[in-house]
């Protein structure tokens, strides 16, 4: 078998497939906005301490080829690190739903061939963003540079730091696809950690390791830079550059013509690229090709519209055995009472059963250790905990007709947007009191009513969210990434405005509303089509 | 003797069981040329055995051995002459017809030149060379479906194994797929499943029913209709009379006349005077032995 051109023909198939949906065009624009924040300083690479930060004092590097390439790269690790991780990562498991991994499974492609072809096809969805940004960074050295274009000290971050750097994550993407434990929610929320920590984490490699600096260039860029403020500001303190949104401060600007990109700084950065293909290929020992009784792939019938045909036609058959359709009492009886109730129950029962019993164990475990345990340990690390334990019910929602193949029967069934999607958000709501009732219970016992309020506007907010996320995006995916976000800024970092569980539930309630009427409308949209 | 008189596959006490469930219980088959028709209720573990020929799903005791030699073990001499088509198939919706083709192609190892070759002459034998640089996402259900038998014919398989083909076709490309079958099967191994017996009755050679994970029956069609000869029989009979038939008999097929309602069942005697022995169908074969294992009245 004539390997690289398997490898070829698999990246090539799955990049031409990700990059026709339309989707993609909306990446693109995304990050084409991240060029023009970069642009216009919005976004932005500087140096500074404590102390200098303190004085509203930062510094920077002139506006050169050098200073302009290493920010975009900067900004573009830091972001496409996260979300394109998150982009890429669902390679495997299309191949998984569609079906198509079962004839792919028949054919003698290895499974480490194959994961190579995803691995470079991931990579090069994520190589073109980074392409985008290379040219947005040459049109910000044309517009804005302070000096003359230079081409090698614009390009070579790109080049050796960037591209390096999305191979990883490249290789992350397949290997957190292939493990069937971090194939779900776990694995998108292990990402993020992994993501927060990696600067720390990925450092230490090169203490074991000097030639092996970490992925996203910080330690490299951060040495030069120093020393270059330092040359400039010889009685400044400087602690390490930082990257991202910092507006209100004094820009001291110093000269900074770039790194010397000796080869032992290049192969260094780019042996993180074999550590992703290193990934791919250990991933290769828990591949199971695609055998659906191997670690238990659900494989969603894709043909709805292919219904059986009957034997010769004009003749009615008759099966040996009828078995007559078995209905659920409760629901047909609350169905009797009202139909929006029979909605609502069986809603209900969707978003909650099938749940392993160590799920409801813990589930119970921290609602009880929540009304066991001082409020400060409560209020610190238990109530944020709760908040996220039941992320993998609220990302069900919205997307599960969809997921499950489903929506042409619900849609088809009667009021689809004004009862069944009422109900499933109303069933989302009821389970989210219900999961993190001790809250609330801890709340008024104590007599903290903004506390309660804060809840009560968190418990219509997370679930609304979760539904115009699955309904938008027609999976739990989006969800799963804005919700860790958002939590991990909110009631883990206490940023300004974005707990949801203690500021503003009046906001938030606002915002839930706003929230449920565009749910309605791309449902709606959808029903349509 | 041609190379395609030597290919045989067989399987020896295959078994496969899922967390607890007995998908399939020491099935022992042995194929050569021609095309067999595998026909079972659903559940009956047909696709579980498919899948394990198809080397996709490992079994849990037991061997499958393609031309003498281990395929569980060593699955790649097989999957280089297979030819797949699952039941559940589905497409990349943004990738074309050509270019899925293509891709299936190199992935099945099949050289650049050959591959273009093949495509081309496959695309006019499914008749999609007008719809092949259409986007597959835009394809009718018909249309995916014939894309998918072009894929598993793609490496000119020596063994192709087919579930549910003619799903979604419409009635000439049904014909046309089964003559195509037809026309395969004298050089190569065809298994066929389906809940269409009239696909089986008009191609296969060959023909195994299962039933709860067994092997119940395997003979040749025209054998099962012989035995069954003389135990199918049509009468006119009222609307009113047909539910206490139905519990009585094996009612294979009823038909609405101007005059009553007309009674197909499958009885060793004569159940009314009025009834006439009739030709057998494979599908009163089928229901008639399913009905067996099932306790019915046949």
């Amino acid at each position: 078998m004539n390997t690289p051109r398997v490898l070829f023909h698999l990246a090539r198939a799955d990049f031409l497939e990700r990059a026709r949906r339309s989707s993609f065009l909306l990446i693109l624009a995304a990050v084409i906005v991240m060029g023009v924040l970069v642009n216009n300083g919005t976004l932005l690479v500087d140096l500074g301490s404590p102390e200098s930060t303190r004085l509203g004092i930062r510094y920077r590097g002139e506006f050169n080829s050098a200073w302009i390439g290493m920010m975009t790269v900067m900004v573009a690790n830091l972001f496409l690190g996260l979300f394109g991780f998150y982009l890429v990562s669902d390679c495997i498991k299309r191949d998984i739903r569609t079906g198509v991994g079962q004839i792919i499974a028949t054919t003698p492609v290895r499974r480490a061939t194959y994961l190579a072809g995803k691995w470079i096809s991931n990579f090069a969805v994520l190589a073109v963003l980074v392409l985008i940004l290379a040219v947005a960074a040459l049109v910000m050295v044309l517009l804005q540079s302070e000096t003359a274009l230079d081409a090698i000290a614009l390009l070579m971050p790109f080049l050796a730091v960037a591209l390096p750097n999305m191979a990883l994550t490249a290789g992350l993407a397949v290997f957190f696809e292939t493990v069937p434990w971090l194939r779900g929610a776990l694995g998108n929320v292990m990402y993020f950690f992994l993501w927060i920590f990696s600067t720390t984490f990925l450092s230490l490699a090169g203490v074991v390791l000097p030639s092996l600096q970490d992925p996203m260039g910080y330690n490299i860029f951060s040495a030069s830079l120093t020393t270059a403020a330092r040359a400039a500001f010889p009685n400044e303190v400087f602690g390490g550059i930082s990257t991202g949104i910092a507006t209100g401060f004094t820009r001291k600007v110093f000269p900074w013509s770039g790194l010397d990109w000796t080869p032992g700084i290049v192969g260094g950065q780019w042996l993180w690229a074999l550590v992703g293909l290193g990934l791919v290929l250990l991933s290769a020992v828990w591949f199971a090709r695609f055998d659906p009784s191997r670690d238990g792939l659900r494989i969603t019938r894709s043909k709805p519209e292919a219904a059986k045909v009957d034997g010769p036609a004009g003749r009615e058959r008759n099966a040996p055995r009828l078995a007559r359709p078995s209905l659920s009492p409760l629901v047909s009886r609350l169905a009797q009472v009202s139909p929006f109730l029979g909605v609502l129950f069986a809603e209900l029962r969707l978003l909650l059963n099938g749940r392993r019993w160590w799920w409801w164990a813990v589930t119970i475990g921290l609602n009880i250790a929540i009304l066991k345990s001082p409020v400060s340990v409560t209020k610190e690390y238990l109530l944020p905990l709760v908040w996220l334990w039941p992320l993998t019910v609220w990302s069900a929602m919205g997307n599960r007709e969809h997921k499950n193949n489903t929506s042409q029967m619900v849609f088809s069934s009667a009021r689809p947007v004004r009862r069944q999607l009422p109900a499933a958000w109303l069933a989302g709501v009821l389970a989210t009191a219900l999961l993190v009732i001790a809250g609330a219970v801890v709340f008024l016992t104590s007599g903290d009513l903004p506390g309660l309020a804060g809840w009560a506007g968190a418990v219509f907010f997370v679930p609304t969210l979760a539904l115009a996320l699955g309904v938008f995006s027609s999976s739990d995916r989006m969800f799963e990434v804005v919700y860790v976000i958002w939590w991990y800024m909110g009631p883990i970092q206490n940023m300004a405005g974005m707990d949801f569980t203690t500021s503003a539930p009046q906001v938030y309630l606002l915002a839930a509303a706003g929230l449920l009427l565009l749910a309605a409308y791309w449902r709606g949209r959808q029903v349509r089509v | 003797m041609s190379p395609s008189n030597s290919l045989v596959i067989e399987t020896r006490d295959l078994s496969k069981a899922y967390k607890g469930v007995q998908g399939l219980t020491d099935f022992n088959l042995k194929l050569t040329p021609g095309i067999l028709g595998l026909l079972g209720p659903n559940g009956a573990g047909k696709s579980t055995l498919m899948r394990m020929l198809a080397t996709i799903t490992k079994p849990t005791d037991g061997t499958i051995l393609w031309n003498g030699r281990d395929a569980v073990k060593d699955p790649e001499p097989l999957r280089s002459v297979l030819g797949y088509l699952p039941q559940d198939f589905g497409v990349y919706p943004n990738l074309s017809a050509q270019e899925f083709l293509e891709y299936m192609a190199a992935i099945k190892g099949m050289s650049g030149e050959k591959a273009r070759r093949k495509i081309s002459g496959l695309l006019d034998m499914v008749n999609l060379r007008d719809a092949a640089r259409r986007p597959l996402g835009g394809y009718s259900g018909g249309m995916r479906q014939r894309v998918g038998i072009a894929q598993a014919l793609l490496n000119d398989p020596q063994l192709l194994i087919v579930d549910e083909p003619t799903v979604g076709l419409d009635p000439e490309e049904r014909v046309r797929f089964r003559n195509l079958l037809s026309d395969l099967s004298g050089e190569r191994i065809v298994i066929l499943s389906t809940h269409i017996v009239s696909d089986v009755e008009s191609t296969a050679t060959d023909l195994a029913i299962i039933h709860k994970g067994h092997l119940k029956v395997r003979a040749r069609p025209e054998q099962l209709l012989k035995q069954m000869e003389g135990s199918v029989w049509e009468w006119m009979a009222t609307s009113e009379e047909l539910p206490a038939l139905k519990k009585q008999f094996l009612v294979s097929g009823t038909l609405r006349r101007t005059d009553g309602v007309e009674v197909r069942v499958v009885s060793q005697a004569r159940p009314c005077p009025e009834a006439q022995s009739v030709t057998p169908s494979l599908e009163d074969v089928y229901l008639a032995t399913v009905a067996h294992q099932n306790g019915g009245p046949a």
